[in-house]
């Protein structure tokens, strides 16, 4: 089959101004693909780390049912202090974590003198905060550490509906577990941005004793790991769920990504975006090169109907061409694989300035994602656009009348 | 039909007869186009031919013999009638057993050697044997050479054909009919697009390898000289036979007789 092979691709090469311009169809086609898709992938990247370091941390602890009814029966779904650090030890075991972290969520009225707005308060380990929020952009004050005591941070939209800066004093009012109303005297130490409007425009972060001070009670509402892995989520959220259970907890561990439902809306929205792309990209490479292949074997008909009078039987014939369009598929997308890489590595190393995203608070700079699967598919697709693009031509030129060929010859 | 009444003289029923012929047409008709454009080609050609005949279709441009050839050679229908193959009527083979036939049983050459350009005279010749999964790669190269060999060009057998004159490229198209062993040899006009010596050493080749190879040939020209070679001529004139001869060749006779 060497030979067979052999003229597959010399008959590639046997117009090079044409096979030229199919190869760089066949690559810009491939190298559109994997820019494109890197350039998603990035953004999705963004908004995934964003979710993890800016709000919901790798995974979430809760009592077992909290995420169905913590809503109408808080206080059923409290961990007290005691099983808190029970289940930080049981999680900081697990050499794949890299912090843990406590909790907890509450809503209250804030007060700047005559100003006043609703907030959804988040109690945190002050000390913790900053590894927690790495993705949350302080744009005045200092973070919170564990020398603030009655500082907080206040999210950037909050703080201007309050009028409020850096070293103000704010009321916060809020309902007690035993529903008594209760009032704290706190500092604002800084003001950020966490990318999301709506959480920017509501969120207070308080140091949890301060939290507690409020709430009138010591208990905890949930933990929070950051892992140094995002690909071992589900691995350590099994392993934890286990270990838990070992230990007579019954706890309820919920993923980042099934809590960042903004990401998972533009994942879905755009991944099928990726989906109609990479149609569309094939399209053009199958009509581009089935125009090619079609005049590559309208040049050679005499010798295509000479090698069925000499006995070649139509489907070879037919293997013959679509493996020289696969070569031409092999060969281009290769180019195209190569130039996406070096697009890629510019595009990154000088950063693609973006404007803020729907529902997000900030531009950012990206780049282009490059992940051997997309390399992969993006190859794939190429070669098989291009030997798609051979079928139509293909099944015309093997049913021809051979004896018509060689008469008009 | 001279050849049918020799064998009749030998008291050959005709049962036998269409077994022993190598190729038989029975009322061959083959029409083009429709209506006013209709163009018959062959009419109600009945013709057989038989092992080891070197035969010669003869007639202007135009009379027929190049359609003829291509329905004897199964790579084309007829409008009507029936070709037999070594007893196998065509009509009822697939387009991928009609393939296999020509693979295995007929060997082509034609007017404008039909090489391809981008595969050595080796090449070409070893190409169609590719598909022959019967021959081993050693039966396949000593197929090759030995054929490449007979037709003289054992030392151009790496060139490709745009370094071969006609007369060379026309012999690697008939090193690559008679690689396959083939029972029947059909060329059309082989001689056409050479000058008159490279025609005449090419027919002599093709008389001599088919001989050798134990084949028969058929042959469409018009070069009256060429005639002279072969030993049986049919004349083919407004797509009819119009008429038929045997040369005094003695090997045809001798088996003829």
């Amino acid at each position: 089959m060497k030979l067979f092979f052999a003229l597959a691709v010399r008959n590639l090469f046997r117009n090079r101004l044409r096979t030229a311009v199919s190869l760089l169809s066949i690559a810009f086609g491939c190298a559109a693909l994997i820019v494109n898709s890197g350039i998603v992938f990035n953004i999705f990247r963004e908004l995934r780390e964003d979710a993890i370091h800016g709000r919901h941390g790798h995974l979430q602890i809760y009592r077992r049912g909290y995420s169905d009814g913590h809503m109408m029966d808080p206080e059923r779904y409290m961990i007290a202090q005691s099983e808190a650090d029970q289940i930080i030890r049981i999680a900081q075991r697990d050499p794949r974590v890299m912090r843990a972290t406590r909790r907890r969520e509450f809503t209250g009225l804030a007060s700047n003198g005559g100003r006043q707005a609703p907030f959804i308060g988040i109690g945190v380990e002050a000390a913790d905060d900053y590894e927690f929020s790495k993705h949350t952009t302080l744009v005045a004050g200092s973070q919170l550490s564990s020398k603030t005591g009655y500082g907080i941070l206040a999210g950037k939209g909050l703080a201007e509906k309050l009028n409020c800066h850096p070293g103000d004093d704010l009321s916060l009012v809020s309902t007690a577990t035993s529903s008594q109303m209760n009032s704290v005297h706190v500092r604002v130490e800084g003001i950020f941005e966490g990318g999301l409007k709506e959480y920017d425009d509501w969120t207070i972060k308080v140091p949890i004793p301060v939290a507690n001070q409020l709430l009138l009670d010591d208990k905890t509402e949930q933990i929070v790991l950051l892992l140094h892995s995002t690909a071992e989520v589900k691995a350590v959220e099994a392993d934890l769920q286990k270990a838990f259970r070992d230990d007579g907890l019954d706890l309820e561990i919920r993923t980042w990504n099934q809590l960042a439902l903004f990401h998972n809306q533009v994942v879905s929205l755009f991944g099928r975006e990726l989906d109609v792309i990479a149609l569309i990209v094939a399209t053009i490479v199958i009509l581009g090169i089935s125009n090619a292949v079609g005049m590559s074997i309208v040049e050679r008909r005499i010798e295509l109907a000479t090698f069925r009078a000499v006995g070649v039987r139509p489907r070879a014939l037919a293997a013959l061409l679509v493996t020289e369009s696969g070569f031409a598929g092999v060969i281009g997308a290769l180019i195209g694989v190569l130039f996406a890489i070096g697009i890629a590595r510019v595009a990154t190393a000088v950063g693609i300035p973006y404007p803020s995203p729907p529902g997000s608070t900030r531009p950012f700079r990206g780049g282009i994602d490059l992940a051997i699967s997309t390399l992969f598919n993006s190859f794939i697709i190429s070669v098989a656009a291009t030997m798609a693009a051979a079928l139509l031509p293909t099944w015309r030129a093997v049913r021809v009348s051979i004896a018509d060929t060689l008469r008009k010859s | 039909m001279v050849a049918v009444a020799a064998l009749v003289e030998r008291n050959i029923s005709l049962d036998t007869l269409e077994t022993e012929a190598l190729v038989r047409g029975e009322n061959l008709c083959r029409v083009f186009g429709s209506g006013v454009d209709r163009i018959t080609a062959v009419q109600n050609v009945s013709l057989d031919f038989f092992r080891h005949q070197f035969c010669a279709l003869v007639g202007p441009s135009g009379s027929g013999k190049s359609t003829l050839l291509q329905l004897l050679g199964a790579l084309d229908m007829p409008t009507a009638g029936k070709v037999w193959i070594k007893g196998q009527l065509l009509s009822d083979f697939s387009e991928t057993q009609l393939s296999d036939l020509r693979l295995r049983e007929i060997g082509f050459v034609f007017q404008s050697f039909n090489l391809s350009p981008v595969l050595s005279a080796w090449e070409n010749v070893e190409f169609p044997l590719l598909f022959r999964r019967e021959l081993g790669a050693r039966e396949r190269r000593s197929r090759v050479a030995r054929v490449l060999d007979s037709v003289g060009l054992a030392d151009k057998s790496h060139r490709s054909p745009h370094q071969l004159s006609g007369g060379e490229k026309q012999r690697v198209a008939l090193a690559r009919a008679l690689a396959g062993q083939p029972s029947l040899l059909l060329a059309d006009e082989p001689t056409a697009n050479l000058d008159h010596d490279s025609g005449t050493a090419v027919v002599h080749l093709m008389k001599q390898l088919t001989r050798e190879h134990g084949a028969s040939c058929i042959f469409a020209t018009h070069d009256p000289e060429l005639m002279g070679l072969a030993d049986r001529v049919i004349e083919i004139r407004d797509g009819m036979i119009a008429g038929e001869a045997i040369t005094p060749d003695p090997l045809s006779r001798e088996r003829l007789s």
